[in-house]
């Protein structure tokens, strides 16, 4: 996909850019908010990161004017500025998904893609979710593997879903508490690592091939490892 | 709302009232007194003057004489409140108003005596002078006091009658001071709340003149405008903090996480991870005292209406799954109820109090969550059967980065109290730990709703 990154400060530019560049997408970078608008206005990209914070005009205002000028392009808001108000500011100013600073390249990619996903897949209303030999049915909530029905609580059938939905794409643990528990907090405890060990219990275990993996620093991935 | 002081004002007014009530009825019973004592004067003086103008009779005319006089002023209609009694030295009466029993206890050396008689006309008292006669025989000239009490009654009546119109007129004068006297403090107060509840630009109303009333206006408002700035410069240094520390530790995590990818994948734990790790719990604790500033330098009571037994529900939902994998129940009890809050600061604060319990209450213990509605507020309780917390130490664990058992190596900020408590005085709750015995019990009391939507 095409990127464009507006971020003043290089080395976490540098960072970001060289990361998705490996990751195989197309990006571009500029360092102003008024370069970072004139761009995403004369351009098309598939999806822009953007800094809150910019010289001259800063990444509200970039957001405001882009949005008011019909643009949809997905946005994921980089802050150091990371209170539950300022973040539901940099929302409700259009962007699609704000991550505090400081971040683990993992998250920006994952969130990258998980916006990505949500822009193309909004369209098709999906009833089946499929990874390898697991099955979800949307409608009847029943989970399959290898043709045997796995007992779910309601959450855990939540966390497998929204796993499922970005099958192949790390999904960190802080993108787990808000999708699927929906509250924005700060648990001072890995306390979404048990929940996902209990999840694995009832899809991987005695299993041949496991499809729920843990990504080191990263988060979590559903899909078959090679 | 109520005025703070209004029991204070009440009593000061009711002070003041009774004893103008009571000022008053001293006042009317010393002059009733007076009153009484200057007519009992001028009884007095009038019989002295018709005894001697009797003696006058008597030294002129003899003693037949004065006995024709008494007789005859007897008789007289004109007299009807005058009393008039001669009696002989053998103490039978020679003339006037027979009063038999009288005559055998005149005193033998004359002067003044009051006695009752049926005989005169108005009253029955009378008030009487004594005169021996020289030569034997007393002579009583004396005066019914019936007129001078009918006076005393009705200016007794007078009095009562206006003790009772002072006495409402009071009350309503004061009633009516109360209400300007609050109404004044009322504006200057409700401005007041509502800057507490954190409409920091509202001012209070000021008076002109230079009375309390005026000045207390100016004072509340130069001590808002400081509040204000204070206010003002916290939440912008803690932006400015945000961003400047933020920017070299997200420099310092990208420098370090393109080290770990060059050297290459899946070699385990390095160093590198471990030091991507610190700078990870050192991002923590300074989003935690970030949160920490802004949650106490907002002032305003959160005003959405939540269900606080959902939040309950699902913080301990998320928290069950490591309690069990350490081998502890989470014992829950909730009933439906609805406060005015924030649900992630709520959330955030029974994750914290879950967190505490599940970290410090040994394996195999039980862990209960109570929620119920009392009359006027909302009970959370989170009870553990672990070490507790000693009495002298209780206060200390809600201080930034306090840590009673650092030795217990566990994971964590130090700062996780400090945000509970800053949460519940965000929400005015009142929040206590007490001991479980064994163990620590939390104890959080909210505001019913119907309290908190009083502005």
């Amino acid at each position: 996909m095409r990127v464009l990154m507006v971020e003043d400060e290089p080395v976490i530019a540098d960072f970001v850019v060289r990361g998705l560049r490996e990751a195989g997408h197309n990006v571009d970078w500029v360092m102003s908010g008024s370069d970072g608008l004139h761009r995403a206005l004369n351009e098309t990209y598939d999806a822009i990161v953007l800094d809150r914070m910019l010289p001259g005009m800063d990444g509200i205002r970039v957001m405001q004017t882009l949005r008011a000028s019909g643009n949809r392009t997905p946005v994921l808001m980089l802050s150091s500025l990371a209170d539950v108000d300022q973040r539901v500011e940099g929302l409700r100013s259009g962007a699609d998904d704000y991550l505090a600073k400081p971040f683990a390249f993992v998250e920006v990619l994952a969130r990258l893609e998980a916006l990505l996903r949500r822009q193309t897949g909004a369209a098709e209303v999906v009833t089946q979710l499929r990874v390898a030999d697991l099955e979800m049915d949307l409608l009847k909530r029943v989970v399959h593997r290898g043709g045997q029905v796995l007992e779910l609580q309601p959450r855990e059938f939540r966390l497998l879903e929204y796993l499922m939905r970005h099958a192949d794409q790390v999904v960190t643990r802080t993108m787990l508490l808000e999708a699927v528990w929906d509250y924005h907090f700060d648990p001072q405890t890995n306390v979404i690592d048990v929940h996902i060990s209990r999840l694995r219990q009832k899809i991987d275990r005695d299993r041949a091939v496991t499809l729920l993996h843990t990504v080191r620093g990263a988060g979590y991935l559903i899909g078959l490892r090679t | 709302m109520r005025l703070a002081s209004a029991s204070h004002l009440q009593r000061l007014l009711l002070v003041y009232g009774v004893g103008l009530v009571l000022a008053f009825a001293v006042v009317g019973g010393v002059s009733l007194w007076a009153f009484g004592h200057l007519l009992e004067r001028d009884i007095e003086r009038s019989v002295t003057m018709d005894s001697q103008g009797l003696m006058e009779v008597f030294h002129t005319d003899g003693r037949a004489g004065l006995k024709a006089t008494v007789i005859e002023r007897t008789r007289s209609a004109d007299n009807h409140d005058a009393v008039y009694l001669l009696v002989g030295a053998n103490r039978k009466i020679v003339g006037g108003r027979p009063a038999a029993h009288l005559a055998k206890t005149l005193p033998r050396r004359g002067g003044w005596i009051r006695f009752h008689s049926a005989n005169v006309s108005q009253g029955d008292e009378v008030l009487a002078y004594v005169q021996a006669l020289p030569g034997g025989g007393w002579l009583v000239t004396g005066h019914t006091t019936g007129e001078h009490a009918r006076s005393r009654e009705l200016i007794t009546r007078l009095g009562s009658v206006s003790l009772i119109l002072l006495t409402l007129l009071t009350i309503l004068l004061g009633w009516l001071l109360r209400r300007s006297i609050d109404r004044a403090l009322m504006a200057s107060l409700d401005t007041v709340d509502r800057v507490a509840s954190g409409h920091l630009d509202e001012r209070v109303p000021e008076r002109t003149g230079q009375d309390g009333f005026a000045r207390l206006g100016r004072t509340l408002n130069r001590m808002l405008d400081r509040i204000q700035d204070l206010v003002g410069g916290i939440q912008s240094s803690t932006d400015a903090i945000a961003h400047d520390l933020r920017t070299p530790l997200m420099r310092l995590k990208a420098r370090l996480e393109s080290i770990a990818t060059t050297q290459g994948g899946d070699r385990g734990p390095t160093e590198i991870d471990a030091a991507i790790a610190e700078v990870d719990q050192l991002v923590a604790t300074f989003n935690s005292l970030l949160r920490l500033a802004r949650i106490e330098s907002v002032n305003a009571t959160p005003s959405g209406i939540i269900a606080l037994d959902e939040i309950v529900a699902d913080a301990v939902e998320l928290w069950q799954a490591l309690a069990e994998s350490r081998g502890q129940t989470l014992r829950v009890q909730t009933t439906p109820v609805r406060i005015a809050g924030d649900r992630d600061l709520l959330f955030q604060m029974i994750s914290n109090l879950l967190d505490n319990a599940i970290k410090y209450a040994g394996a195999e213990t039980v862990i209960s969550i109570e929620l119920e509605h009392r009359r006027d507020e909302v009970l959370l309780v989170i009870s553990d059967q672990g070490p507790g917390i000693d009495d002298d130490q209780r206060e200390r664990v809600f201080d930034r980065f306090v840590r009673l058992e650092p030795h217990r190596g566990s994971a964590g900020t130090g700062l996780g109290l400090s945000v509970v408590r800053a949460i519940a005085i965000r929400h005015r709750a009142d929040l206590r730990l007490e001991a479980a015995n064994p163990g620590l019990r939390v104890r959080l009391a909210f505001p019913a709703v119907a309290d908190i939507t009083k502005p």
